[in-house]
């Protein structure tokens, strides 16, 4: 992640990230709904670190098009950033916030193998529309220093623009590959990528890879 | 209706930002003596606030400064000529960090007389059996409360402010020592001033440097104190400044300066009227700087410092013998105000 309000060097790490998904498979639509949540320690090439973390909900509703394969919709991406520079004495703590809608779709191939059933999906989704809230280099901590007695959340508040192509960018890619048991349920082996980008008011860029091994259960 | 629910659960140490994950930021930015000067100049151009206050032209500074940056200089070298050029802006909340050394200015102070001997004050005044009550060491005078506060870092909460304003039933007055107090969490002083004022009230304003010229600013916004909603005091208080008296002490000194029952006392206070933001280099150097100017009711830039309402000097003679002539002259005024 850059975040050109704080510094203009990459801060990077390995991360805590905790998955919960669910999704609903109709006749015609197919709606999915997941919960993420990472936390790291990054840090720069220089070795200054940053407290990162981020709560993310994100939803698809997804139609059946005349190819069985392919479905197609929409999708909604709500992102809660939280950051925190503990060797900066002011304006340390840092919270984004976005929330977009965009197209999304998911290409599907179930097959066997060796008397296996599996099934690759691939869905992916490109934010276009939205607002996010941003602080600026002095807009978030210690808001008390410039209003006393106020708080932090008109600070917060006054820092909201919306989400328009070339301005802002978030995108996810995130194939998936599936051994569907006897019982129905399945293990899944699933590399979520994300790319998120807020061009004002300093550039927040973040690019993220998660590789996931999980249980899908039926309800 | 061929309709079926899933759900899946996945708790897992994974990878973030790493690898191939990359490929989409751009590479840190070139790490050279030119691109580090470069990368100091342009942020302090569009965000330093006090250019213009200072009379400093900032782009004279590039033209002298940017030859003495060479391609072949050594980190050292390279901290020197920053920090000189960072010492043009005359400022205490302008710094230049590395992993070997902090660039700073103290001309705020170190070019004035202390008028304050913390010994003396604990000594003669706060003795032995004063009380601590969280960062505020304190002890009754000749029926006035006197209570030093040596540093705004350290945190104060109304509980703490709660204590001191039960002491101060039936006494005179209040005395309020930040002297020496180089500043820290300017909450601490609105909490502290919120006790000390029955209505709330305008005492400042501050605005923020928004692009690279001298003149670009936010709006002014205006700084108020609400008042506590627990106990507040509303007798006579002296509050004991000197030139050390800087960046949280400045402002709370700016609170109190517009009150009626207020009285501030010593030596002007230092300045720091700036709220201080940090950057980072492509190196990896830490900078602090000034991203705000603070006004007072007069449009004063505070960041020159407060003027206290009545001038005492500390004597070296009355040091000698163990007073504090500026702690006598608070107790004085109280015991006439009263």
């Amino acid at each position: 992640m850059r975040d050109k309000s704080v510094s203009p060097l990459l801060y990077q790490n390995a991360a805590l990230s905790v998955f919960l998904s669910y999704e609903h498979e109709g006749p015609k639509k197919s709606d999915f709904f997941q919960f993420n949540t990472n936390r790291a320690v990054l840090s720069n090439q220089y070795g200054n670190t940053m407290l990162y973390r981020d709560f993310c909900f994100k939803n698809y509703s997804l139609y059946k098009t005349g190819q069985a394969r392919l479905k197609w919709g929409w999708s909604n991406n709500n992102y809660l950033i939280f950051c925190e520079i503990p060797s900066y004495g002011n304006f340390n703590k840092r919270l984004s916030y976005v929330t977009s809608f965009g197209p999304a779709l998911c290409y599907v191939e179930c097959f066997n193998l060796f008397g296996k059933q599996l099934k690759a999906e691939l869905p992916l989704d490109l934010q276009v529309l939205g607002f996010y809230i941003r602080p600026s280099y002095v807009s978030d901590s210690p808001e008390a220093y410039l209003a006393p007695n106020g708080n932090r959340i008109s600070a917060f508040l006054a820092s909201a623009g919306a989400f328009l192509p070339n301005q802002a960018w978030n995108a996810a890619l995130n194939p998936g590959f599936s051994y569907i048991l006897s019982s129905g349920n399945a293990v899944v082996i699933q590399y979520h990528y994300e790319y998120l980008c807020i061009n004002r008011p300093e550039k927040l860029s973040k690019s993220s890879g998660i590789w996931t091994i999980g249980i899908k259960a039926m309800l | 209706m061929k309709g079926f629910l899933l759900s899946v659960l996945v708790v897992l140490p994974v990878l973030l930002l790493t690898g191939c994950e990359q490929f989409l930021l751009s590479a840190d930015p070139e790490d050279s003596p030119e691109s580090n000067f470069e990368f100091l100049w342009q942020e302090l151009n569009n965000k330093y606030a006090y250019f213009d206050h200072k009379n400093i032209d900032w782009h004279e500074v590039y033209q002298r400064y940017r030859t003495k940056i060479h391609s072949e200089m050594d980190e050292k070298a390279l901290f020197e000529v920053l920090s000189q050029m960072l010492n043009e802006l005359r400022d205490g909340h302008v710094n230049l960090i590395s992993s070997f050394d902090q660039s700073r200015n103290w001309s705020w102070c170190l070019d004035y007389p202390a008028n304050f001997d913390e010994m003396l004050v604990y000594t003669s005044y706060l003795g032995e059996d004063y009380d601590i009550t969280g960062a505020l060491h304190n002890q009754v005078i000749d029926s006035v409360l006197y209570v030093y506060y040596s540093s705004f870092a350290s945190d104060i909460t109304q509980a703490h402010l709660d204590e001191l304003l039960e002491k101060l039933e039936g006494l005179k007055g209040l005395i309020i020592d930040v002297r020496n107090n180089g500043g820290g969490s300017g909450a601490n002083a609105a909490l502290l001033a919120a006790v000390l004022t029955e209505k709330a009230y305008i005492y400042g304003h501050s605005r923020v440097k928004i692009g690279p010229d001298p003149t670009d600013f936010s709006a002014w916004k205006n700084l108020t104190i609400r008042p506590a909603d627990g106990k507040r005091f509303a007798g006579n208080v002296v509050l004991l400044c000197n030139r050390r008296s800087y960046s949280a002490s400045n402002t709370f000194a700016l609170m109190l300066k517009s009150r009626p029952n207020v009285c501030l006392m010593g030596d002007n206070t230092g300045g720091g009227g700036g709220i201080p933001a940090y950057g980072e280099l492509p190196n990896g150097w830490k900078y602090r700087f000034s991203a705000s100017q603070t006004i007072d009711l007069n449009g004063r830039q505070t960041e020159d410092g407060i003027v206290v309402d009545i001038p005492v000097a500390l004597s070296s003679g009355d040091q000698a013998k163990g007073i504090d002539t500026i702690i006598e002259a608070a107790l004085e005024y109280l015991k006439n105000n009263n």
